[in-house]
């Protein structure tokens, strides 16, 4: 499921579809096979037993105005109620989210007005899930998307399963959004913002194979600050994971192979 | 108490965020002659106009004065330390990552700096900002956060329970010298600050309802 639609002020239109899809190389962590935006969300989910995930960019800077783009693992079923519905003018996850930063739980929003509650009512029928976070994502060039996930948890459950999740899920919403700019050409895959001399010592060594551990000692610094070493290096460098960071430095001339 | 508001909210919550404009200027422009832009007695520049932040605000539950705030913004977007204090670092150390989010603009009203205290003697609106950082970032899934620090504000926090990784320091001449921190963020830094202050984590929000926090 992977189509895009545009937005002109309040009147939303599904008018778009954009030709070219997500496909092509793309995995969040090591040695998940290449696939499509549509089949990452769908891999994400399992791997973590969650129920749903969707990919929504709804800011996307060079494109005609209001141009989003759209992924989730949703039954086709909800998708084609959802627009049939324009459902988008109501769902409190994508309105109240344009401009917001934190995290939301969909605990948290308000439930009371009749259509909300309805809304709610027939995602639950159609699978979506009992409990769901919106993570907002925001990119180096104005760039904004939500990445959601959901779940069948109870609360008490779910309360667990957020609290151990929540920073895979910030990471990995952040990779699914470098990965479908990436694709519509808005992130070059040239364009890397300049690396600091830590972040290069620490990809240096990582490229030499040595654990996270090691470089704190090599580079006689603490594992916490390597850690935010290598992670902002691996963001700078548009990459999945650090393997994919110590490729593309080496590529760039960064950093020297092994 | 502890107030999270976000910038597109500002309106709503007007007579706050005004008081905190107000007590930015006293304490960064007035008394610590930093270059800033002013709008009348106000201190705001275009991250709070325009590119969005999470405002942190000590608020006396009683009279509604703001005792001291901070403010938040992820680093995958424009920030500050990217598009302006990079340049007075001569080997700047610019962290992005969606896991790590820049504070600044973190102060405490001069009048407030000799009490009220927690419980456990230490200053209220310091120990309510440093446990209400720790917690929310930690609830959004943060690894560090990472922030610019003038002199006295750096003592401050390198007295607290939650001492920063000093990455960089500065004599800019809009500030006089200043210090990059790197904090990092965990359940156990979050436990640790509300023993040290004796208040709860999940009490400090009495106004408005974290996101993340269920």
């Amino acid at each position: 499921m992977f189509s895009s639609w545009a937005l002109d002020g309040p009147e939303v239109q599904m008018t778009k579809i954009i030709s070219q899809t997500l496909a092509g190389e793309f995995a969040v962590g090591d040695g998940e096979p290449a696939v499509d935006l549509q089949q990452a969300l769908r891999d994400f989910v399992q791997r973590r037993a969650l129920l749903h995930a969707a990919y929504f960019a709804h800011r996307i800077p060079g494109r005609p105005p209001g141009e989003h783009v759209v992924a989730t693992t949703y039954a086709p079923a909800w998708v084609r109620h959802y627009f049939d519905q324009e459902y988008f003018r109501i769902d409190p996850v994508v309105s109240v989210d344009r401009s917001t930063l934190l995290p939301v739980d969909w605990n948290s929003l308000d439930r009371s007005p009749k259509r909300i509650r309805q809304f709610f009512g027939e995602a639950s029928e159609f699978g979506v899930g009992r409990q769901g976070l919106a993570v907002p994502v925001r990119g180096p060039l104005g760039d904004r998307a939500i990445f959601a996930v959901t779940s069948n948890a109870s609360g008490a459950e779910w309360d667990d399963i957020r609290r151990e999740l929540m920073r895979d899920i910030v990471i990995a919403a952040q990779v699914f959004h470098q990965k479908a700019m990436s694709d519509l050409k808005l992130y070059e895959l040239t364009d890397v913002r300049p690396l600091s001399r830590r972040e290069l010592e620490c990809l240096q060594w990582a490229a030499a194979g040595k654990t996270m551990q090691d470089i704190a000692v090599l580079v006689g610094i603490s594992e916490r600050m390597t850690r935010a070493y290598l992670d902002s290096a691996r963001y700078k460098l548009n990459a999945q994971n650090i393997a994919q960071a110590v490729a593309r430095g080496v590529s760039h001339g960064l950093i020297s192979a092994g | 108490m502890l107030m999270i508001i976000e910038s597109h909210e500002a309106a709503r919550f007007e007579r706050f965020t005004s008081a905190m404009f107000r007590l930015r200027k006293k304490v960064f422009v007035d008394h610590g002659k930093w270059d800033l832009p002013v709008e009348g007695d106000m201190e705001i520049d275009r991250y709070d106009r325009e590119e969005g932040c999470v405002y942190l605000l000590s608020v006396d539950e009683t009279t509604n004065h703001v005792r001291g705030s901070l403010r938040l913004m992820p680093t995958t977007g424009p920030h500050l330390m990217r598009d302006v204090f990079a340049d007075w670092f001569e080997d700047p150390v610019v962290l992005e990552s969606p896991a790590i989010w820049e504070v600044t603009r973190f102060c405490i009203d001069p009048e407030h700096q000799r009490g009220p205290y927690t419980a456990r003697g230490l200053n209220l609106a310091t120990s309510e900002l440093l446990l209400g950082l720790a917690s929310l970032a930690n609830d959004m899934g943060l690894t560090h956060v990472t922030g610019l620090c003038h002199a006295g504000m750096m003592a401050v926090v390198k007295r607290s329970k939650w001492a920063p990784e000093i990455v960089g320091v500065s004599d800019a001449p809009a500030t006089g010298r200043v210090y990059l921190g790197v904090w990092d963020v965990s359940a156990e830094v979050v436990a640790r600050l509300a023993e040290a202050s004796g208040l709860s984590p999940a009490s400090l929000f009495g106004g408005k309802q974290v996101a993340v926090a269920a």
